[in-house]
């Protein structure tokens, strides 16, 4: 199940990732 | 133009087809909310299939309950978008119609005898001058540089009455498709095929070059960073329960599957997945109105404006202004003034000039003679000087505004006679508009001109006032008839004596205020001020460089749709808020319905059920029912809402607070009752249908 965990976590981090640019820079996302 | 059903079937289908098509990765990336939703589809499926293989964290059919409402979830924003997509599509269908390849009669100059051959349509440049006779069809954008026709522009507007088209002045631009029903033309054609105006409006209905607009940019930021609270708040939930399970030594910590539901449901999924439908049924609505916007902007500008210049003329009062009265200055005779009246108005077609010379005729007996027999030169009316006249037998006879006319008799070495003056400010008091008629320095007399405001303008100005937009007559009226009128149609402020500069100048003015300018125009010499203007609205009538000025033409060249545009932006903007209001609402309920699913087993003392369970408010059958239902209300909310996103919420003019405590109301405690209604409802068809 662990490695499920992993997958969720490094999947949420890229998640995060992308908002946070999708926050800084709305304009790249046309 | 044509009225769509607002669920096509043709449209429709090929919607549903298209929300699968865009699927792909790289369309959905676009849209942080929904790229958000399309990642945890992909994960559930992944744990689906590993739940297939016998070792899954939940049973492979909830499993999989939940990762095909998920998918539904993004089909369904995705099929909002092709459905505001089609239904653009198929008013460019409608537009490029008019498109059609015919024969041109292009000719070797700008002249009806130069010779001609006949070439097709598209091989047409700019500068190529053809000639169109009766039955002939325009083959493409163009100014008329020599002939009067009488146009039917039938194609373009869908209004069958046709139009006159000529050379010189306001109305000399022809439309690409629109046919000529008698005499001939010469045009110049001013666009290179698919170059025309029409062609780059039909590639933005389309949506091929959509931008986002600033206010969608800055609701996308929101979204953005809701999505990452979420993210996070979502997150962190797993550790919670694993040390929750662990310290009390019962429970079960909460499944990958649960927590993607959940994030999936607390993120703005209904208004992150409509938005853009929202944005391209603005600029729909907007073509059914035959107005076509350059942009998105400009729909949304015309939404946030707060100041409108007003044109008197075609907009506040019938565009006919009769002449009435004549009044003679001291020395000068009736017969005299209505003579010269008469002579300057001989070749001025305006409907002005023309009530002048039937007042002459009718009133004085006076006969309409040919200019071009008393060998006269006409001399016509110009933005700058504001009159108009006729040189004859070394006679200039002018008429025109009283401060123009006064500048051009002192010019003269002519006075301007008190009695003239005084009776110029009397016929002004009334709401009419003087003219003068003067030859040479001598002032003849004035010539009263009546002005009909339109019926119900009045009330149109009020419901403007109370949602806070600010009403400016523009008119090259005198100040004292422009006050009259002003205060007969309740506008709150007006441009009298008004000129190009003077427009520019007062566009600039409430610009520096911090305030939204709109105006109309149609002439060359309207091109700065609708250029500085927020929303400049064009007539297709008007002058090429007036259309490349604006970023809005109207089809219809009716100055009155000024006033429907702001509406239709403002229901655009009204509808992207109703809707953000109804679906960040909606979170509540999905909280009350997944957290006691979640949290509801741990520190369990008996019975399996933990203290947070009472959280359970909506008594929804079991963990597994509660979270589907959640999943399924909120993928179907986004279906329920499309028609509203596609059509716009139902407008009435009113002030901004008014509108917002209706939408708190309405959208709000709406979005805050509606799922816990939805979602319980789910839950029991669940049960009854024994699927959770």
């Amino acid at each position: 199940m662990t490695v499920w965990y992993w997958i969720g976590g490094i999947l949420s981090l890229l998640l995060f990732v992308y908002l946070a640019w999708a926050l800084l820079a709305p304009e790249r996302f046309q | 133009m044509r009225k769509r059903a607002l669920l096509d079937p043709e449209i429709t289908r090929r919607a549903a087809l298209e929300a699968f098509r865009k699927l792909s990765p790289r369309h959905q990336v676009r849209n942080p909310v929904m790229f958000t939703v399309f990642a945890g589809s992909v994960l559930t499926t992944l744990l689906f299939l590993q739940a297939l293989l016998g070792e899954g964290e939940a049973a492979p059919g909830f499993i999989l309950a939940v990762t095909l409402w998920l998918w539904f979830t993004v089909v369904f924003a995705n099929f909002a978008e092709a459905m505001a997509e089609g239904r653009g599509r198929a008013q460019a269908a409608a537009l490029r119609r008019t498109r059609t390849t015919t024969l041109a009669k292009r000719l070797s100059g700008p002249s009806r005898d130069a010779s001609r051959h006949a070439v097709p349509s598209t091989d047409l440049r700019q500068g190529d001058c053809v000639l169109v006779e009766a039955g002939d069809v325009i083959p493409g954008d163009g100014e008329v540089v020599e002939g009067v026709a009488s146009v039917n522009e039938a194609a373009v507007t869908g209004e069958s009455a046709p139009v006159i088209r000529e050379s010189g002045g306001d109305r000399s631009a022809v439309t690409g498709g629109t046919q000529v029903l008698s005499d001939w033309i010469v045009v110049r054609i001013t666009a290179d095929p698919g170059e025309t105006f029409l062609d780059r409006m039909i590639a933005l209905v389309e949506g091929a070059k959509r931008q986002k607009t600033p206010n969608e940019i800055a609701l996308g930021v929101l979204l953005a960073g809701l999505t990452l609270v979420f993210l996070v708040v979502t997150v962190t939930l797993l550790p919670y329960t694993i040390f929750a399970v662990g310290q009390a030594g019962t429970g079960a910590p909460v499944s990958v599957t649960v927590l993607v539901a959940l994030l999936v449901c607390l993120i703005p999924t209904t208004i992150g997945g409509l938005l853009s439908a929202i944005g391209i049924a603005g600029m729909d609505r907007m073509i059914q109105a035959n107005v076509i916007a350059t942009s998105g902007r400009a729909v949304e500008a015309a939404g946030d404006v707060d100041v409108l210049l007003l044109d008197k003329t075609g907009t506040i009062t019938l565009g006919n202004r009769q002449a009435t009265d004549l009044y003679p200055a001291p020395g000068v005779t009736e017969a005299e003034l209505a003579d010269a009246a008469q002579l300057s108005s001989l070749a001025d077609e305006t409907p002005e000039g023309r009530s002048v010379v039937v007042l002459a005729k009718e009133r004085y007996g006076l006969r309409q003679r040919d200019l071009h027999a008393l060998g006269a030169r006409f001399v016509p009316f110009s933005a700058q000087t504001r009159m108009s006249g006729v040189d004859l037998d070394g006679r200039q006879i002018r008429k025109g505004a009283a401060d123009a006319v006064e500048a051009w008799v002192n010019s003269l070495n002519g006075a301007f006679p008190a009695a003239v003056r005084q009776q110029l400010e009397s016929v002004a008091r009334e709401g009419a508009t003087p003219l003068i008629v003067a030859e040479g320095s001598r002032v003849l007399g004035v010539v009263r001109l009546k002005d009909v405001v339109k019926g119900g303008i009045r009330e149109r100005f009020r419901s403007l006032r109370e949602m806070g937009i600010r009403t400016v007559m523009v008119t090259g009226d005198n100040p004292l008839t422009a006050a009259a009128v002003a205060a007969e149609a309740g506008v709150d402020d007006f441009l009298a004596e008004a000129t190009p500069e003077k427009k520019l100048a007062l566009i600039r003015e409430y610009q520096a205020g911090g305030r939204l300018v709109a105006m109309t125009g149609d002439g060359t010499n309207d091109a700065p001020a609708l250029a500085q203007a927020d929303v400049a609205v064009a007539m297709n009538a008007g002058t090429q460089a007036a259309k490349e000025a604006a970023n809005l033409v109207d089809l219809d060249s009716n100055p009155t749709k000024l006033l429907e545009t702001v509406e239709i932006g403002k229901q655009l903007l009204m509808t992207r808020g109703a809707l953000t209001t109804f679906s960040l609402a909606n979170d509540v309920a999905k909280y009350f319905a997944i957290l006691p699913a979640i949290l509801g087993g741990l520190y369990a003392t008996q019975g399996g059920a933990g203290p947070l369970a009472a959280l359970n408010v909506m008594r929804l059958n079991s963990p597994e029912s509660a979270i589907l239902s959640a999943v399924i209300f909120n993928a179907l909310v986004i279906v329920a809402l499309i028609p509203l996103a596609l059509r716009g919420v139902s407008y009435r003019p009113a002030s901004a607070a008014a509108v917002l405590r209706r939408n708190l109301v309405l959208y709000g405690a709406g979005g805050l009752v509606a799922p816990f209604v939805g979602i319980k409802l789910i839950d029991v068809v669940l049960v009854a249908l024994r699927l959770a």
